[in-house]
């Protein structure tokens, strides 16, 4: 009888063995910070996870209203009193993420430059509804003379001071990295040890999903379906910028979001660009930067801003990956052809 | 002590040892494929359809309706009242963990399998 109870003892452990992982998953979703988040947590009690979520969906809230490019907020009122040039100061959480964009700019040779939210507003991203048309040419002269830059914010302290009346802070390219990577710190107090947060398509994850990492599917550019798969380390980022996501055509031609400091349009060379790393708000500047950066340039700004793993699709469909990159990606079939691999130490041209 | 196996002992072990691969095979047979999609509405309960029968579902929100399709397993918004159709222009979606919204509109769609192929999907 007792291997009889042994066998069927083996017989339930088993059966629940193969079936619990995926129970555990507990999915969540909202609205918020301008996109769709979703939320996986694998955690055996429900009832936590249920409050974990409410408080980071409640966090994520709070921030985008707070460090909205363009309603009335937090960062509204710091851009107005960064015009005065007076000594000013804000709330802790809104310092600490100027602070992270002023080092994120300047490790990009100031490629990243949240500073030129006026010029960003020119081209008419600063509302909800696309553009129709670009800025004239004279436009974007008047713009690109004021010469805004996160070098002309002094920051003393818990005190700022603007040192340009031009500067507009648009944080848009590290505020959704910087607030995901805060919802897994406070996920981790709460005792959460295995979650994924999807942010409108840039993730961060930690712990695993329960019989493997936690895997991602990154789609191809082209909308053709998936270009290739990777699986996080614990408490590892992926962010994409595209060419995709927020563009408009006119006369024929393409106008997207991720405009060039340099000369004020668009950066033409690169249709996207993916960059892990731990920290979400590194991760989200430095794919921006590099997307700015192009094929001759990326490495450069990638060594500075301690990014390894980096793929961009040029403009030209080319797959370019770093050798750390390389090595942890898995490109779906029929896309090997395309790749190129480059080391972070190389410069200049492609061949 | 030893254990002596008996004929009934292990008949139960091997059906044991036969249902795991049955269980793995069950629900891996196409990681990857979507089996439905849940519609979101702001943050109502999901609405679930099966992804294997064509069909286009009519959807109201704040903005007006949209319409999602169902084709060939796979789906898309067919029809958006929001302005910069950026839901619509992203095209077919097939793969489960992948996911398509109209911000303005607040209406999501998830693609969902029983073994996901991916947790989620960068862009």
């Amino acid at each position: 009888m007792k291997t009889k109870h042994a066998a069927l003892l083996l017989l339930v452990v088993v059966v629940a063995l193969s079936a619990c992982q995926r129970q555990l998953i507990h999915r969540y979703q909202s609205f918020s910070f301008g996109t769709l988040i979703e939320l996986k947590i694998r955690h055996a009690d429900k009832t936590d996870a249920d409050k974990a979520s409410s408080q980071l969906f409640a966090y994520f809230d709070a921030k985008h209203k707070e460090w909205h490019a363009w309603e009335p907020g937090k960062l509204s009122d710091l851009n107005e009193q960064l015009t005065s040039g007076n000594w000013f100061t804000t709330d802790d959480s809104l310092i600490n993420l100027v602070k992270l964009a002023k080092t994120a700019s300047e490790m990009s040779n100031h490629l990243f430059n949240p500073a030129i939210g006026k010029l960003i507003a020119s081209w008419g991203f600063h509302s909800s509804d696309l553009p129709l048309a670009p800025p004239t040419q004279s436009k974007i002269n008047s713009m690109l003379a004021m010469q805004p830059s996160m070098k002309d914010i002094i920051i003393d302290g818990n005190k700022l001071r603007g040192d340009n009346p031009h500067i507009k802070l648009d944080l848009g390219a590290i505020a959704k990295g910087h607030a995901v990577s805060e919802a897994i710190q406070m996920l981790r107090k709460t005792g959460i040890d295995h979650a994924l947060i999807n942010a409108g398509g840039d993730l961060c994850g930690i712990g695993d999903q329960g019989d493997r990492q936690w895997r991602i599917g990154i789609r191809d550019p082209s909308g053709k379906g998936i270009l290739a798969s990777i699986e996080l380390g614990n408490n590892e980022c992926v962010f994409t910028s595209g060419d995709y996501e927020r563009h408009f055509n006119y006369q024929g031609k393409k106008y997207h979001h991720i405009i060039d400091p340099r000369h004020g349009y668009p950066a033409q060379q690169t249709t996207s660009v993916t960059v892990l790393h731990e920290n979400g708000a590194m991760a989200d500047a430095a794919s921006t930067a590099l997307f700015i950066a192009g094929p001759d340039g990326w490495q450069e700004i990638a060594k500075k801003m301690g990014i390894g793993a980096v793929m961009m699709v040029d403009s030209e469909g080319r797959i370019i990956l770093s050798p750390s990159m390389h090595e942890r990606i898995r490109l779906e079939p029929g896309n090997e052809s395309r790749v190129v691999i480059t080391s972070i130490a190389a410069s200049g041209s492609l061949q | 002590m030893k254990f002596k196996l008996r004929a009934g002992d292990w008949i139960i072990l091997v059906g044991c040892l036969c249902l795991v691969p049955l269980s793995w095979s069950l629900t891996s047979q196409h990681p990857g494929e979507p089996t439905a999609i849940a519609i979101t509405v702001e943050d109502s309960t999901p609405l679930v359809y099966p992804i294997n029968s064509n069909r286009e579902i009519n959807v109201s929100s704040k903005l007006g309706d949209s319409i999602i399709e169902i084709k060939d397993s796979r789906v898309r918004f067919l029809r958006s009242p929001c302005h910069g159709k950026i839901c619509m222009l992203s095209g077919w979606h097939q793969f489960s963990g992948d996911q398509i919204a109209c911000l303005p509109n607040r209406v999501s769609v998830s693609l969902l399998s029983e073994q996901e192929r991916f947790d989620g999907i960068n862009f």
